[in-house]
């Protein structure tokens, strides 16, 4: 298997604050890695860095290119959407398209096109008079259109709509990914991708936490749905977490015979927000 | 690469059209509704007073000028145009600049910009060049159309009052004469301003919120500092740290005025036979100054600057 990212030791300071503290990663093609986190942990320091826009201590390659050294190169098999809508106001839809077809050699302008009929975006239309949802549908459009090998999404749906936002995970597994490619998300609300990853990335303190496909993890954590009268079992299992849920006890438990748990309860695959929570208590020294 | 930096240079012309082509039109049209205005003010008060003779007696001044005089006359006239024009560009690229590598800052269009495959010495270029030459270019054009306007509007007015345009406009004003002075103007602008265009270029890259007054302040405490210094050695009359920059800015603000190298002044006086080509001769021969070379050197290093930095700035 090819790698699309190696990190050794790759660390990043603001002063005195660790942004990254020695992460050491690789990440493979055709995977979906979600990248979680609470606020200030460093992914958004860690994506940077991948995508050549800030320096750092220690080795990173990115397709076998020194993302800081060479950005221009990279970006040819890259694509990004930050964590806000950024184009600029004062572009129009044609003028982004003329600009991304003349600087990028991998992009496909009847795609693009494509794409942006199925919007109500027009033509002439400039991003300043267009709605928050609608900048990101044309962004979207935009970076689908470019034959890329890896695909950065740092926050894509924050501030949209509801309907946006399943909107544009739908359109980014149907119409983009196939297997040849690699997507890194992201995100506040896991809930909305955790179905799509196929990887997961836990980071803390400039940290991570945990690297695991989620195959591995659904196989070493279970979800158990457990009634009052298996409520004494079940704690002897000791459950990493516990919360009531309509009078039954919603419970976490890792590296469990699934048979043992068969029979105090339902079992289920856990959520990740919810591991997400459990490892870091695990994390902390008690 | 190249195909790249056409897609920069009109990506410029996208964001500014305010700025390069907007500006220039209303510089004409106001140039012309101000030209119109006067001759009809003239003609009203001179009606108004009982002398409708007078305002016709000063349409044919122009008649009574040797075919000399008259070429001299709408040369000048070109040339006050264009120094108008000169003026209005040097604002526009100041700001221009300033803004140029700070606006997509500020407004996170950054990561887009930098999500496509272009180098950041390619985007410093792009904004160099388009600062030098481009926006520069479409106000030579957009000056044109003015003169043919202007043209147009004397021959109307001499036709009203039964003179002849093509002696009087047509054959002694020159389009080609016009291009050439406002040309050269532009050339020698860009060559003066030069240090100026790096300066402001790097104050836009480095700046982390106000570019305007990095760039205005950091050289003038810079150089009361230095006055200070020369003060402080008894050194009263010492400006020069005032006096070089300013000399620059001043050769790039009117450019025409350039001369006086060796400090002699030059005094314009249309009867002791000075042309137009003599002040563009001396405008020309102050590019030979080692001043231009040093100011060259400056804008370059300033470039090479900008474009470093360029590589470890995000959002502000």
């Amino acid at each position: 298997m090819t790698d699309m990212i190696r990190a050794k030791n790759l660390s990043k300071n603001y002063g005195k604050f660790k942004a990254l503290d020695n992460i050491n990663l690789t990440i493979g093609k055709g995977k979906i890695v979600g990248s979680i986190g609470p606020n200030g942990a460093g992914k958004t320091t860690l994506l940077k860095a991948m995508l050549g826009l800030t320096s750092y201590d220690g080795e990173l390659e990115v397709m076998a290119i020194n993302p800081f050294k060479e950005r221009a190169k990279l970006m040819e098999d890259i694509c990004f959407i930050a964590d806000v809508a950024v184009l600029p106001d004062w572009i129009k839809v044609n003028e982004v398209l003329d600009f991304v077809e003349q600087t990028h050699p991998k992009f496909s302008r009847a795609k693009a096109e494509a794409f942006l009929k199925k919007t109500k975006l027009g033509v002439k239309q400039k991003v300043k008079s267009m709605s928050k949802g609608m900048v990101v549908q044309l962004h979207l459009s935009l970076v689908m259109s470019i034959e890329a090998k890896l695909l950065v999404l740092d926050e894509p749906t924050l501030g949209l709509d509801i309907i946006y936002r399943k909107e544009f995970y739908d359109n980014l597994l149907n119409d983009y990914f196939d297997h040849e490619r690699t997507i890194i998300i992201t995100t506040h609300q896991v809930e909305e991708v955790e179905h799509i990853l196929t990887d997961l990335l836990f980071i803390k303190d400039g940290r991570i936490v945990l690297d695991a496909s989620m195959d591995d993890l659904t196989s070493e954590y279970f979800e158990v749905m457990v009634s009052n009268e298996n409520y004494d079992d079940a704690m002897s299992f000791k459950p990493l977490q516990s919360r009531k849920v309509f009078g039954k006890h919603v419970m976490l438990f890792k590296h469990h015979n699934r048979g043992e748990l068969e029979a105090i309860g339902e079992v289920q695959r856990p959520g990740v927000a919810d591991l997400f929570v459990a490892m870091l208590k695990e994390e902390e020294p008690s | 690469m190249i195909k790249t930096m056409k897609a920069l240079i009109k990506r410029e012309f996208w964001e500014h059209r305010g700025a390069f082509i907007k500006a220039p039109i209303i510089i004409s049209i106001v140039l012309f509704v101000l030209s119109l205005g006067v001759y009809i003010t003239g003609m009203i008060l001179a009606n108004k007073s009982g002398a409708s003779d007078l305002a016709d007696t000063g349409v044919r001044e122009l008649s009574k000028l040797s075919p000399e005089k008259l070429v001299m006359f709408w040369d000048i006239q070109m040339m006050s145009i264009s120094s108008l024009y000169l003026v209005v560009l040097f604002f526009v690229l100041f700001f221009f600049l300033l803004g140029s590598l700070f606006d997509d800052r500020k407004d996170q269009s950054i990561l887009f910009w930098k999500s496509l495959p272009i180098s950041d010495a390619s985007t410093v270029i792009s904004k160099l060049l388009t600062a030098m030459f481009f926006a520069p270019l479409v106000f030579v054009f957009i000056f044109l159309l003015s003169i043919i306007a202007i043209m147009l509007l004397y021959t109307v007015i001499l036709l009203f009052h039964g003179l002849n345009p093509i002696q009087l406009v047509w054959s002694p004003a020159s389009l080609f004469s016009g291009a050439k002075i406002m040309l050269l103007g532009i050339m020698v602008q860009m060559l003066w301003a030069l240090p100026i265009y790096g300066w402001l270029i790097f104050s836009s890259s480095i700046s982390k919120r106000r570019p305007f007054l990095f760039a205005v302040f950091v050289p003038s405490i810079f150089a009361f500092s230095w006055y200070w210094v020369s003060v402080l050695t008894f050194k009263f009359t010492n400006f020069s740290m005032f006096k070089e920059p300013l000399n620059y800015m001043a050769h790039g603000l009117l450019p025409y005025a350039s001369g006086s190298v060796s400090g002699q002044s030059f005094h314009f006086n249309p009867d002791d036979g000075t042309t137009i080509s003599m002040i563009i001769n001396n405008m020309l021969s102050s590019l030979a100054s080692i001043e231009i070379l040093y100011g060259a050197i400056f804008a370059t290093i300033m470039t090479a600057l900008a474009i470093w930095l360029r590589r470890y700035r995000n959002t502000t």
